[in-house]
């Protein structure tokens, strides 16, 4: 396939060498590819086809039925960056002949296919036919949390994430890989997320590789998984190479925690940019090549670079930069569909192929790997019914790094909360009231927004610092926040 | 993982505390305080309520940094065995008794 020109004709969904080819290790067993078909064949007889799939499942195994049975059935698969009761409701409001998929009993009309599978007998065809996907299909909606409280959506066609998923294996993949080895994939990332989706998925099934069905947590989960892989190698007869996708934060968390991660022989890090000194180390440890993608939900994957190599950013094969216009918004092009996107991030651009990150746009917010803007956290925090006036603020100070810096919120309420006590009372008094009012305005929140993006700490003032043209400028937040620390 | 808070509250046991598994919980709490950076004290802890969701509300990010410091300080790995992490999560009692039973 030209990445030059519009891309037509179709793709296939997978490219494994046969049927007996193993394409995910779920529950102690590996599933062969012709039983994985089999399965997705059983299924689209059991379910008749959707406008969209709503694919929640965190178990790959699970994820991979559902997408399959999507690609099969013409569904768009629909990825929200949060789901909460909110953005549900938004999803059902915006989008007709929603399947949900899910093994979350909280969630209302949910399918599980779990429960479908159970008792069921397949029948062993051996010969199951999947269909060729047309590259100009839409096969995904990816969604960003917006502004506004309306998150916003980014259609992809199969052409965006069959170009992407090939344009990272020349990077990350040993081109022998399939004759001596089989490699597989470990991801501690969702595969709801483009990063998750394009790497633990798509590169999977475009280059034929083994994957995890977990998604391991806490480093000993990671280590747990990896000998689940060994395992199977020395049944098998072969060699498995294992590459961990993950983010610094997990990365962190495994060296510091001194877990052994020997067996991996690539690591994969995404999501915010990685420590040097840590990638120095993770290299160190476990002997293994770290290198990173740069992306986001909009283009996708973007650029790469092995982090102790270099502090420059390679762009894929089919984006280049275009230096900054007076604003220095630095734009991308690209031949995937979005065509154009400028960055989210304050880049330098050295050349049309490579540039340097110098930071997080004043409001971006990234919390361990998850982002959305201030804008969006501010518009839900403000709709609480008793406040003035409030704001979400991120200290740099708090933290090593701005990028996990955590949230904080100024609050203004109606009726402050020295006023609500009865005179006289006690400092510990107004402590207690305030913890209950945090705790009702994160209640309030947890519903509209993911729990990591909820306000660490509540800081009540009588007004927030807003210039003539109502405008909180980050200086005044700063010596707001230093005042009542 | 997942932190929801499972479906009911963790009754209390009738299981009386020795002062060793107090002064654990207690140390508990202040590696819950000192990781997390909270802005609160012991006492302010429910050693019943919910760590995360709900109580303390902690996330995703706080778990993992309370494990570097667990692993940190009482020597061993913190595992995500099927359901029973919602169980050593659920609460300052539930995590310290976790700690008490792994510690070396």
């Amino acid at each position: 396939m030209s990445i030059n020109s519009t891309p037509t004709g179709t793709a296939a969904a997978f490219n494994y060498a046969s049927l007996e080819s193993p394409v995910i290790y779920h529950q102690g067993k590996i599933i062969k590819l012709g039983e994985l078909l089999d399965t997705v064949d059983y299924l689209s007889t059991k379910i008749p086809a959707h406008q969209h799939i709503l694919n929640l499942y965190e178990e790959r195994y699970y994820f991979l039925l559902g997408f399959l049975l999507a690609l099969k059935q013409q569904s768009i698969s629909l990825f929200p960056s949060t789901i909460t009761a909110h953005t549900l409701a938004q999803l059902h409001e915006n989008y007709a002949d929603i399947l949900v998929l899910s093994d979350d009993s909280e969630i209302a009309a949910a399918l599980d296919l779990k429960a479908l599978l159970k008792g069921s007998t397949q029948q062993k065809s051996q010969t199951s036919h999947f269909p060729e996907i047309s590259l100009q299909q839409t096969v995904a909606v990816i969604f960003t949390s917006g502004s506004t409280g309306q998150p916003t959506p980014y259609k992809k066609l199969w052409s965006d994430l069959v170009t992407t998923s090939h344009l990272l294996a020349e990077q990350f993949l040993l081109p022998e890989h399939s004759h001596h080895q089989l490699s597989a994939l470990l991801a501690t990332v969702p595969a709801q997320h483009m990063y998750g989706l394009e790497t633990s998925i798509m590169m999977a099934l475009q280059q034929g590789l083994l994957i995890h069905s977990s998604k391991p947590f806490f480093p000993q989960d990671i280590s747990d998984c990896l000998a689940d892989f060994q395992q199977y190698a020395l049944q098998a007869n072969t060699l498995i190479n294992s590459i961990l996708i993950t983010t610094p934060l997990h990365l962190k968390a495994c060296i510091k925690t001194g877990i052994d991660l020997s067996a991996v022989s690539l690591f994969i890090s995404a999501t915010a940019p990685l420590d040097r000194e840590l990638a120095q180390q993770c290299e160190q440890d476990y002997s293994a090549q770290v290198k990173e993608i740069f992306g986001c939900t909009e283009v996708g994957s973007m650029a790469y670079r092995r982090t102790i190599k270099s502090q420059q950013w390679t762009v894929l094969e089919d984006i280049s930069l275009d230096s900054g216009d007076e604003h220095n918004e630095v734009q991308i092009n690209t031949t995937r569909s979005i065509k154009h996107f400028a960055f989210n991030d304050i880049v330098d651009v050295i050349d049309n192929k490579h540039f340097l990150l110098k930071g997080r746009k004043e409001d971006l917010v990234n919390q361990g790997g998850k982002r959305t803007s201030l804008a969006y956290l501010n518009h839900h925090l403000q709709s609480y019914d008793e406040l003035v006036d409030a704001c979400y603020y991120q200290d740099d100070s708090l933290s090593n790094s701005q990028d996990d810096s955590r949230l904080i919120a100024f609050v203004v309420l109606q009726t402050p909360l020295s006023e609500a006590l009865s005179q006289p009372f006690s400092k510990q008094q107004l402590k207690k009231a305030q913890q209950q009012q945090s705790k009702q305005i994160r209640d309030y929140l947890k519903n509209k927004i993911e729990a990591v993006f909820l306000p660490k700490k509540i800081i009540y003032v009588p007004q927030l610092p807003r210039n003539s043209t109502g405008k909180l400028p980050l200086s005044q937040l700063k010596k707001l926040f230093l005042q009542n620390v | 993982m997942s932190f929801k808070k499972s479906s009911k509250k963790s009754s209390k046991k009738a299981v009386p505390q020795t002062a060793e598994s107090k002064e654990l919980e207690n140390q508990t709490a202040q590696l819950i305080i000192d990781t997390l950076n909270l802005d609160i004290e012991i006492s302010d802890i429910d050693p019943e309520d919910y760590l995360f969701g709900e109580g303390l509300a902690l996330d995703s990010i706080d778990a993992l940094e309370l494990a570097m410091a667990i692993t940190q300080q009482f020597g061993f790995q913190l595992r995500s065995d099927d359901s029973k992490n919602r169980e050593i999560f659920r609460s300052l009692r539930t995590l310290s008794q976790h700690i008490a039973q792994n510690r070396n």
